[in-house]
């Protein structure tokens, strides 16, 4: 796999008002589709809103999502910057 | 007897319903699409001398029949045939509103774009260029902000221009 | 201006070179097809296939053979060579990349996408990780407070309505006909009357519900509601998008059902339609209204909330049980989302919902309580024992005791085990709304009504009417501020809108079926009420949903939690040495 050399983490691990971008979504096939057809296209850039145990409110351009803690665990993240 | 089918297609949370509701009034009914518990609301439009049948497909992010609702609204456009399509936006969220656009692109059935929340996007400082976004995808746009009736007006009146420049045109492929 | 007409937009999303060469192909291969060609858009149709659409392939592959199938499969794999497994994923990564790129030309804003909107500002409040839940609860507050108090004044006036002036208009008119007193006289009022009450009595209920349930969805609270609740529905075992059914199931189960269709799998539907039984539908409210008016008049409101949060409750444990026994080895769908941005609801919006939703239960229900009314009305007029005639059968005589006594040990060890309460409950599973009716007509004749005080006048009557309805809706509109927690020092006085002889009658009758212990008997009721086996409207509905399987489970299940619940409450209650 050509991967780029970076540093990914689960989004769940990034805590609030950390800004990332998308890298891949793992595990469900359906689900990542799903988020990708929200506009959670690997290269998107995500801001973390709001966590309220484990759920997390992101931002997606103009998009703000609810995303439960096993979503946010399948999505990974790299830095901004 | 209605003599046109118009289909309203859109993202959830986009104001459809408002629109739904303004143009058909109370002259709607409320059902359900044959053996399924999604509901279906249609209404009566009256253009000139035309009555159109306005149908309120579900509020879907994609058409891509992957659930229940995007099979509903996409076997609608598919097999129905409807002569023309209104894809209302939201364009405070204009992207992810035009992913559904660029489906709808695909299905080969004449569109209308129904700008809505302009009033939302006029607060935040937002500046669409209505004839640039017509020009690029040869389609009408009508910009609204349908919970204050704007728009409405200009919507009907593209209607009817488009009912009356070719009628049971691109009507072809009924199952 | 926008030019219009009828043709087709001009515009395509164009995907990278590699995808279209393969899409021209396929293309191509399906235009020799002229099934295919009549009924699709082709090059919709093969983008479809490359998305996956097995639904499609199949009609494909049906329409043209083996070598059309083999030329698909050889395109697939030359383009997942190229992007990977997930050509889907690729395909919308496209689309979103043709729409970047005129969203960019279209669109220009002052500041960056980053910017914190309005909206985003009410979220860090209302979303707040601590402010969140207490703020949610309190909305749940105000739309119980909506239904109960502000809608009450007005279920008052359509009660008097229907059984003041309208009752003597009938009464009058028979009398005209010479029917008065007869066994017509006795189904009009007793039965038609009776049922056409029962129905109308729900109307300002549903309407204060469905407008509180418009507000909350078209202002963009509802999907906060379920971002909100996620954790906590997570032990549940469903996660926040299930908590719009199970609010929905405040109002109405039947269309709490039907709405768990918006859930992504089947197990998270299953699992929310056996949950949203036991949020207290609107249908029993009229009940706790009754019996808690009577038994604790003093703590009336906390009585029907503690109920309510009773029914809560269950929910949460039969959620865990169920989550540990019948669902291991399913985990919850993932939990995805959108929350739109707030805004102040559209008026039409929120009217057509309430007006369309109130009137779809209206006409729903009427033919079955009408029928119930007339069924109940006969059974008790038929004598079984004793001399008297038809329509004039001592109560405790009729056909109907005589069903209901069958039932009624059933209920022995809960401390009700009356005929009249378990005939209510029998009923009750035909609609919840027929148990009060039940209740007031099997007591009535014991209940020595009060014929017409004052004589009026049909003028009298008609000003009547409309002078209640503005008393009704000047004592909700007292309610108003003190929903919020100002007391303007009117409405403070609850009206007493049950009849004196009915109330005697009741609490004499929960007395001695419980041995003396009238209070907690009448607590196990209105716990047996509240989970006990939903209506036949909503188990219909939950077998179409579910299938014939689940019903069962459902209606003995809940028969069986009621029971058991109502049983502690009183046999507990009584070795506490309660009530």
């Amino acid at each position: 796999m050509m991967q780029p050399v970076q540093r990914t983490l689960p989004l769940a691990m990034a805590g609030t008002g950390a800004r990332v971008r998308l890298v891949e979504v793992t595990g469900n096939q359906r689900s990542a589709r799903r988020l990708a057809e929200l506009g959670m296209i690997p290269g998107s850039h995500l801001t973390i809103m709001n966590d309220h145990g484990g759920t997390l409110l992101i931002a997606v351009g103009d998009t703000r999502l609810a995303l439960g803690a096993g979503v946010a665990h399948s999505v990974l993240v790299s830095a901004l910057d | 007897m209605a003599d046109l089918t118009i289909a309203l297609a859109g993202n959830p949370n986009v104001g459809k319903s408002t629109v739904f509701n303004a143009l058909t009034g109370m002259r709607q009914h409320v059902g359900n699409w044959p053996g399924k518990t999604v509901e279906r609301k249609e209404g009566q439009l009256t253009l000139g001398t035309h009555t159109a049948t306005i149908v309120d497909l579900p509020g879907t992010y994609s058409l891509t029949a992957r659930s229940l609702e995007e099979q509903i609204a996409r076997d609608f456009i598919i097999r129905e045939r409807p002569d023309a399509v209104v894809n209302v936006l939201d364009v405070a969220n204009l992207e992810r509103n035009l992913y559904l656009t660029a489906q709808l692109l695909e299905m080969e059935v004449p569109l209308v774009l129904v700008l809505n929340m302009v009033d939302v996007a006029d607060a935040r400082g937002l500046k669409l260029d209505q004839p640039a976004l017509a020009a690029a995808l040869g389609v009408p746009v009508v910009m609204m902000a349908a919970s204050r009736g704007q728009g409405m007006d200009e919507l009907k009146r593209v209607l009817s221009q488009l009912i009356a420049s070719a009628p049971a045109q691109a009507r072809g492929g009924i199952a | 201006m926008t030019v219009a007409q009828l043709t087709l937009p001009t515009a395509q999303v164009s995907y990278d070179a590699p995808i279209e060469a393969e899409l021209e192909r396929l293309v191509e291969l399906f235009a020799l097809q002229p099934t295919l060609a009549a009924a699709y858009p082709l090059r919709w149709l093969a983008v479809q296939i490359f998305e996956g659409d097995e639904g499609l392939l199949a009609e494909v592959t049906a329409a043209g053979g083996p070598s059309l199938s083999a030329e698909i499969t050889a395109s697939m794999q030359r383009l997942q060579a190229r992007y990977g497994e997930d050509l889907d994923i690729t395909l919308v990564d496209q689309r979103y990349r043709f729409v970047h790129a005129l969203a960019g030309k279209v669109l220009t804003r002052p500041g960056s996408v980053h910017d914190l909107t309005m909206s985003d500002r009410v979220d860090k409040v209302l979303t707040n990780r601590f402010l969140g839940v207490p703020f949610f609860f309190a909305m749940m507050w105000l739309v119980f407070k909506l239904t109960t108090d502000v809608a009450g004044p007005f279920v008052d006036w359509v009660d008097g309505v229907i059984n003041g002036p309208i009752s003597n208009w009938v009464i009058g008119l028979l009398g005209v006909l010479g029917l008065a007193g007869t066994w017509v006289e006795s189904l009009l009022v007793g039965a038609v009357l009776a049922g056409v009450g029962g129905v109308l009595v729900f109307v300002p209920v549903l309407f204060a519900l469905y407008f509180a349930l418009a507000v909350l969805e078209d202002s963009g609270y509802m999907a906060r509601a379920a971002f909100v609740m996620d954790r906590f529905m997570h032990r549940l075992g469903l996660h926040g998008k299930s908590f719009l059914p199970m609010i929905v199931g405040f109002g109405c189960t039947v269309p709490a059902i039907y709405a768990t269709r918006t859930l992504d799998s089947p197990r998270d539907r299953l699992l929310t339609g056996l949950l949203v039984p036991f949020m207290s539908c609107s249908a029993r409210l009229p009940v706790y209204v009754l019996v808690a008016t009577i038994f604790f008049p003093a703590q009336a409101g906390l009585v029907i909330f503690g109920l309510y949060l009773t029914g809560v409750v269950m929910a949460i444990v039969i959620g865990m049980l169920l989550q540990k026994t019948l669902f291991r080895n399913q985990p919850p769908s993932p939990f995805v989302l959108e929350l739109p941005p707030y805004r102040i609801p559209a008026w039409r919006t929120v009217w057509v919902q309430m007006w369309s939703r109130t009137a779809s239960f209206v006409q729903k229900a009427w033919t079955i309580i009408f029928a119930t009314s007339i069924v109940i009305w006969l059974l008790l007029a038929i004598p079984v024992r004793g001399a008297g005639q038809f329509a004039q059968a001592e109560m405790d005589q009729s056909a109907f005791a005589l069903l209901a006594r069958g039932v009624s040990p059933i209920f022995a060890p809960l401390g009700f085990g009356n005929w009249q309460s378990s005939g209510a409950l029998t009923t009750g599973f035909v609609a919840k709304e027929v148990v009060v009716t039940t209740m007031l007509q099997t007591y009535h004749l014991d209940g020595g009504e009060a014929e017409g005080a004052v004589p009026t006048t049909f003028i009298e009557d008609v000003t009547g009417i409309f002078t209640s309805f503005g008393t009704a809706v000047v004592d909700a509109l007292k309610v108003i501020p003190q929903m919020v927690g100002l007391n303007l020092g009117a409405a403070e006085d609850e009206e007493e809108f049950v009849p004196e002889g009915l109330a005697t009658a009741i609490q004499a009758n929960f007395a001695a079926s419980s041995g003396g212990h009238a209070g907690l008997a009448a607590l196990a009721f209105l716990v047996f009420v509240l989970l006990y086996t939903p209506c036949m409207v909503a188990t219909a509905a939950a077998r179409h949903e579910f299938g014939p399987r689940w019903i069962w489970v459902s209606i003995v299940g809940q028969f069986g939690v009621a029971w058991l619940a109502a049983l502690i409450v009183f046999q507990g209650g009584r070795l506490l040495g309660l009530g």
